[in-house]
């Protein structure tokens, strides 16, 4: 998102402006008012007297509320004018915009204020790839409204226009015309509500729209904000990110119409403003100590969604939990498969590890209980769905040839596979990380079995499978020459043999035998691998390295967390604090809000981490980072009923207070000082 | 009368237990039109237990369908989830039972193209 567009939303449905407010869009421009993956209004434009405004300043008051500030003309270098222009706009079933004109000037002035309105009704997959529309548009004005519609065959979709001060409309706009006193004001509410057609007629008032009131919302942003512990420390820094972070968290909540009013993190802002299993998984184990809510909704709306058929368009097998749901046109008319699309291979295991994450957090088993079906589907698939060699290990390879996704596991662009020499391997792909989350699932599952389904045989069998998984893992990915982990096992069996940050998930799954975790801490703090900032993706001397290449080379927070989290697993609390230091100094640089990845370069040379350039702001699993990293730093650990705490905090952060951590033992507070050298 | 849903529906009261519904306690109303007759059946779930019948009752989810469209449902050739966003099937209420119910669907035939 460039850095003068301006956006507010609320769930799935938001705006993305200019900075005086305006939209105009074409297909390929991702401004608009979008809402359930539709664009619903693409221009939007305010003139006075037939003059465009110029912005004096963009208040964001909330994630969903902004105000503009305005003066009419396009003057370039000295504005002086006699009027005002306020818009506040805040998002609702659509959006709400107030307009305030302010007459400063000692005599009435004569004003003609135009709004000019229309909608392409673009699926968010084709302003992302610029495709063609198959309906067709219908504008009418009728009752004091604008109604914008587009329909194909029984799909509609409607934007109605309105507004509290009579207008004249016509079928592209509003017009107002007002005299304004010295110094008076004038003033209209306009409304843009965003609805589906369902036989020709608008479903308003009963859409898929919920609608909170912008006080209700802001009440609600305090008690979030509220209801998380509270962080004190020496380090403002570290202050700012906590808070940056919980406020971020609160505007990625999203509702699925299937979770009733609860919320799970949807996966980055604005055009991820969805269900993604594997984001979504993540995020809720990161905020597990500060909101663990957002887990208990996660587990249960991908529950709901679990596969139970075999569909080779949505990559589907029975057990296996989604990738990504959409609600758009071209989802609804099956060109694409996000209905939902299942073609990942992490979520599935990470599903039971969440759960049961969750259960060691929260003590609530009953839960646990009511996701016994879909836990037990979960595990089976490992082995029932997944196993597309038959040599004991996850593999993937996608069934959806035209529209599903090649690489199913996080690292999912096209290259993010490679051979040292830069070749990229056949399908089906084992890649490493996930016969360590199926480890992880496997030992997991086990514990639950026993704990909570009373069921001793799987126990059993899960803690042998989980057993013979580790021993084979540690024999057939285990890089000898080198003492690291192989990124995958390609179609024939063999090593993919490239080093990179995977090693680091495999310690937070307990998949790595102790007498080879100290060289593969080795490789993490080392050179190749670690940046100063972070863990590249890709080590430095691979052929595909690229430090600013997506999965090859650049830094990203949310797999540093994970890797900080394994460090510690391992007992490795110094360089897990190392790269805590490293992560939440490059927040600081960011203002708090770390982005989705960032440059490889090395921190020496660069002194500044360099943003990657990615569409979405704030992204999920980057606004989890520092709470996943809080965790780590202070070694908070849940055993029993009691939450262990062992901090290792970078010197720098000097005194750190985390208090009422939420948990089976009601509250409890933790403490701790920085000691250990990091430079 | 579309002979897959009757399949289907009759399938379900038949089954002494279904574990995808074991959490599950709801009716499903599902109101099929054909050269506009409505056919109604109300499903009435209660912990894995489905009980069937055609009886005319509020229900907690209500899904409008045309009865070709149910029947290639109820054989998987077509997707439930889809065909309501598209506008095809219409549902009120808890959308939550929708799917559930896609759950119990058969599976589409095997490399579906679309």
């Amino acid at each position: 998102m460039s850095d003068d567009l301006v956006q507010i939303l609320d769930g799935n449905t938001f705006v993305v402006s200019d900075d005086r407010g305006d939209i105009e869009a074409s297909l390929t421009d991702p401004t608009g008012l979008f809402s359930f993956d539709t664009r619903f209004l693409s221009r939007w434009v305010l003139t006075v007297n037939g003059q465009r405004l110029t912005a004096l300043s963009t208040d964001d008051l909330q994630y969903f509320e902004t105000r503009f500030f305005l003066v009419p003309g396009t003057g370039t270098v000295y504005v002086d004018s006699k009027l005002s222009v306020i818009r506040q706009r805040a998002v609702a079933e659509g959006f709400s915009e107030n307009l305030t004109i302010l007459n400063h000037d000692e005599k009435p002035v004569d004003l003609t204020v135009r709004i000019e309105a229309a909608s392409d009704f673009a699926d968010l997959f084709e302003v992302k790839d610029a495709l063609e529309k198959k309906g067709t548009y219908k504008t009418s004005v009728r009752d004091g409204e604008l109604v914008l519609k587009y329909e194909r065959a029984a799909f509609g979709r409607a934007t109605v226009i309105s507004s509290s001060v009579p207008a004249r409309i016509d079928k592209t706009g509003l017009t107002f015309k007002m005299r304004i006193e010295p110094h008076g004001e004038w003033e209209t509410r306009l409304d843009v509500v965003a609805t589906p057609v369902h036989g020709g007629k608008l479903a308003k008032g009963r859409g898929y729209v919920r609608v909170r009131s912008r006080v209700g919302m802001a009440a609600n942003l305090d008690r979030w904000i509220d209801d998380a512990p509270r962080l004190e420390s020496d380090s403002d820094s570290l202050k700012a990110t906590y808070r940056r972070s919980l406020v971020d968290l609160a505007a990625l909540r999203f509702s699925p119409p299937i979770a009733g009013n609860r919320s799970l993190p949807a996966a980055g802002l604005p055009w991820f403003m969805t269900m993604f299993g594997r984001d979504s998984i993540f995020t809720s184990l990161q905020a597990l100590p500060f909101t663990p809510e957002l887990a208990a909704t996660t587990l249960h709306a991908l529950g709901e969604w679990q596969g139970t058929r075999v569909d080779d368009f949505r990559d589907e097998d029975p057990g296996r939990i989604l990738h990504e749901l959409r609600y758009g046109e071209l989802a609804a008319f099956e060109e694409r498969p996000h209905t939902p699309y299942y073609g990942n291979a992490d979520a599935t295991p990470l599903f039971v590890v969440l759960l049961d994450e969750y259960e060691l957090w929260s003590g609530d088993r009953k839960l646990v209980r009511e996701l016994e079906y879909e836990a037990r589907a979960a595990l089976n698939w490992i082995d029932e769905y997944a196993n597309l060699q038959g040599n004991g290990y996850i593999s993937y390879k996608r069934r959806n040839e035209e529209t599903g996704l090649e690489n199913q596991c996080w690292k999912d662009s096209w290259d993010s596979i490679s051979y040292r020499d830069g070749r990229l391997p056949g399908f089906p792909r084992a890649t490493c990380e996930l016969q360590g989350y199926a480890y992880d699932a496997k030992v997991r599952g086990a514990r639950l079995a026993r704990l909570v389904w009373k069921d001793e045989e799987l126990a059993q069998r899960l803690t042998k499978e989980a057993a013979d998984l580790k021993r084979r893992f540690n024999r057939d990915f285990w890089v000898e020459d080198e003492g690291y982990f192989a990124l995958a096992l390609d179609e024939n069996g063999e090593q993919v043999d490239t080093l990179t940050s995977n090693n680091g998930h495999l310690l937070w799954s307990g998949i790595v035998d102790k007498s080879k975790a100290t060289s593969v801490v080795r490789h993490l703090m080392g050179r190749r691998l670690f940046s100063g900032w972070g863990v590249r993706t890709l080590a430095e001397g691979e052929a595909r390295y690229n430090p600013i290449g997506y999965h090859v080379g650049t830094v990203w927070p949310f797999d540093c967390s994970f890797i900080a989290w394994g460090l510690r697993r391992y007992g490795f609390k110094e360089e897990a604090a190392r790269i805590a230091a490293g992560i939440l100094d490059a927040a600081e640089f960011f203002g708090g809000r770390l982005p989705e990845a960032f440059g490889g370069y090395a921190r020496s040379v660069t002194r500044y981490p360099v943003q990657y350039p990615t569409a979405c702001s704030p992204q999920a699993w980057s606004t989890g980072a520092p709470l996943l990293l809080l965790r780590t730093m202070l070694g908070l650990e849940p055993i029993g009923n009691h939450l262990v705490v062992d901090p290792a905090l970078p010197r720098g952060i000097g005194r750190l207070e985390l208090l009422d951590i939420p948990g089976r033992w009601g509250w409890v507070d933790a403490f701790g000082r920085g000691r250990v050298d990091v430079a | 009368m579309g002979a897959a849903t009757s399949e289907f529906f009759e399938g379900l009261s038949k089954r002494d237990h279904e574990p995808l519904l074991e959490t599950t306690t709801g009716t499903v109303r599902v109101d099929l039109t054909k050269n506009g007759k409505v056919e109604r059946w109300l499903l009435a779930i209660d912990k894995g237990h489905v009980d069937v019948s055609h009886r005319r009752a509020k229900a907690d989810c209500t899904i409008h369908a045309s009865t070709a469209l149910f029947d290639r449902i109820a054989r998987g050739e077509e997707n439930a989830f889809a065909a309501a966003l598209r506008g095809e099937v219409i549902i009120e209420g808890d959308s939550k039972l929708l799917v559930r119910l896609q759950r119990l669907l058969p599976s589409p035939p095997r490399g579906n193209r679309r």
